[in-house]
């Protein structure tokens, strides 16, 4: 296969910008914040990747997908159960084989299992959808997101229904955090890079002419869900080590739409835009959720406000595909300004 | 039989409508072919029955020897078949030169392979522009710089000269003559430009309600009295075979030479 220098250079660029976003926000972490801050800000980190990982199948395809939060769950879980130490198992999910049971994983071997889960699930799925008209994918894929959670809720045998995994222990830190984002973010550039990744774009942009060229449409759109699908089990697996505690409500419409809308508003077709959305999105919410109990500023008394973080977020989106349908970078990368070419081109107006 | 695009006695119906009834055509590597015919003649349905957009009803559709009637449209162009659309279809948001790496294939470096093209077609300077923010005409070329980018063996063009102005299309026959002598593939053209068609193609087809209506030297097929009268009516075809010249070629602002 033929890649192209060009792409790959500005696929670098790109990632030594995202790269240092990264890097700074786990120093801030390690240097200034406490324990609970920094739980905080570590899932913001492995949410941001996890957007990333969306963006690889929905920025490139132009497909919308519902069904990654069920790949994030699955992830989880299979984290989850892998790592936990049999004795606790047996109190809240007597019905995990033995072998998963007794297997007490470390980080690699409990993300290897989570990963190899996801890939399973992805497959099976994808081969359909890779073949179905763009129009109904989305429905599909909620249609997944449902079931996966479905299956999650009453299977508590292995799940522990409703009330989730509790306990898992935390076998992770900022650095493995960060390690994490950096590895999903390189990926997500490469593939963008790549001639797979090109070639859905062009899918993206015109099916008809695409296949009239020569591109394998279905297997493009199942290779970019695939490698989505590995880099969600990855973000996922890790995420699910550093929370230690998740219950299945968390992996359903609230956080599908957080993230969807995290990639809307920054710009579906870029890994650049997927890190500013969520930076956005969480910035937003962080400020709004102090309003929600309400706030006295002066005699000015702001009443309270439940529920005034989805409200604003869903505002934000429809604003932002109003003014600017591609999102606020739409297709453009950090990477795509060189100084080459801010010499070439100039600030032009 | 090895070597050309056979159509052979391809027949395609919607709802009971004949868009192609029974037609046959062939090209040979190096050939450029003329396809007329008024609007709804079937000219864009066969281009589409022979890339795959569209199955026939009945039929063969050879490519080099290898029978692919009714393989997908990624098998023909894979064959050696690629195209251009009637109307433009290129991959709007991606840049000029992404249009084309997408789709290129062949050994050597894709980056350097692309900039040949590009120079080619002489669209260099367009390379980082976004696609879909082009001029009509600028759009056109890269269709064609996209299409090559496949190495065809055969190029089937739709209109490529739609909406392009006199320069314009000058610049196209220029283009398209250098394609043939260039890359040695075969060429199948849409055109209402009969002034372009005659003087590029080496044979002219002329569909009318989906049949043949006539085949040829460009030449003769131009004053074939069924040809006259297809596209300018009862009127012209009498007055052609009275004896008087005609229609002339040149007549740039005839029906057609204006039509779409």
């Amino acid at each position: 296969m033929n890649w192209s220098s060009r792409r790959l250079k500005e696929a670098a660029r790109t990632f030594l910008v995202l790269a240092i976003v990264f890097v700074s926000v786990a120093i801030v972490i390690e240097v200034l914040l406490g324990r609970s801050d920094s739980r905080i800000a570590t899932e913001f980190m492995l949410v941001t990747s996890m957007v990333i990982a969306i963006q690889v199948y929905v920025g490139n395809s132009g497909l919308v997908s519902f069904g990654h939060i069920a790949f994030f769950a699955i992830a989880a879980y299979a984290a989850g159960l892998a790592a936990l130490p049999p004795e606790r198992l047996a109190s809240i999910a007597p019905d995990v084989p033995a072998w998963l049971a007794n297997m007490e994983a470390s980080l690699p071997v409990a993300v290897g299992i989570a990963i190899v889960a996801v890939i399973i699930f992805a497959a099976f799925t994808g081969v359909p959808f890779a073949r179905m008209k763009a129009s109904v994918v989305s429905a599909a894929t909620l249609a997944l997101l449902v079931l996966v959670h479905s299956v999650i809720n009453l299977w508590s045998g292995i799940t522990h229904g409703p009330l989730g995994l509790v306990n898992v222990p935390d076998l992770v830190n900022t650095w493995v955090v960060l390690g994490t984002c950096l590895i999903i973010t390189a990926a997500a550039l490469l593939y963008r890079a790549s001639p797979w990744g090109l070639r859905l774009q062009a899918v993206r942009e015109d099916e008809v002419a695409a296949a009239a060229l020569g591109i394998p449409v279905a297997r493009m759109r199942f290779a970019g869900w695939m490698v989505s699908a590995v880099l969600m089990a990855l973000g996922g697996s890790v995420w699910a080590l550093n929370a230690m505690a998740f219950a299945p409500a968390q992996f359903y419409f609230t956080d599908t739409f957080a993230m969807l809308s995290m990639l809307v508003i920054g710009g579906l077709g870029s890994v650049t835009g997927a890190v500013l959305g969520a930076v956005i999105v969480t910035v937003l919410s962080e400020v709004l959720r102090n309003l929600e109990g309400g706030l006295a500023i002066g005699s000015f008394e702001i009443p309270e406000l439940p529920g005034i973080v989805q409200m604003a977020t869903a505002v934000l989106i429809l604003l932002i595909l109003i003014w600017r349908p591609g999102g606020l970078l739409g297709n453009t990368e950090a990477g795509a300004f060189s100084f080459g070419n801010l010499r070439t081109k100039g600030w032009r107006r | 039989m090895s070597g050309g695009l056979v159509v052979d006695s391809v027949t395609k119906t919607f709802a009971g409508l004949t868009a192609l009834g029974d037609v046959s055509i062939a090209l040979a590597p190096g050939e450029i072919l003329g396809l007329m015919g008024p609007n709804g003649s079937g000219k864009s349905t066969l281009v589409n029955v022979i890339s795959g957009v569209l199955t026939p009803d009945r039929g063969r559709v050879i490519v080099d020897g290898k029978e692919v009637t009714g393989h997908s449209s990624y098998t023909i162009a894979r064959a050696g078949v690629s195209r251009s659309f009637q109307t433009v279809r290129l991959f709007r948001a991606l840049s000029v030169r992404d249009n084309i790496a997408a789709v290129v294939r062949g050994a050597g470096k894709i980056d350097s392979q692309v900039d040949e093209l590009l120079e080619r077609l002489r669209i260099s300077h367009l390379a980082d522009e976004k696609a879909g923010s082009l001029a009509y005409g600028l759009q056109r070329r890269v269709e064609i710089a996209r299409a090559l980018a496949t190495h065809p063996r055969y190029l089937l063009l739709d209109e490529p000269a739609a909406g392009l102005n006199d320069v314009e299309s000058d610049d196209l026959e220029g283009i398209i003559r250098q394609v043939v002598e260039e890359f040695g593939c075969g060429v199948l053209i849409i055109d209402h430009d009969i002034r372009l068609i005659t003087r590029l193609c080496h044979r002219l087809h002329v569909l009318s309600g989906g049949r043949t209506l006539a085949e040829g030297d460009p030449q003769i097929v131009r004053t074939n009295p069924d040809v006259v009268r297809a596209y300018l009516g009862e009127k012209a075809a009498a007055e052609l075979t009275k004896g008087n010249q005609g229609v002339k070629p040149e007549a740039q602002d005839s029906p057609i030479a204006g039509t779409e």
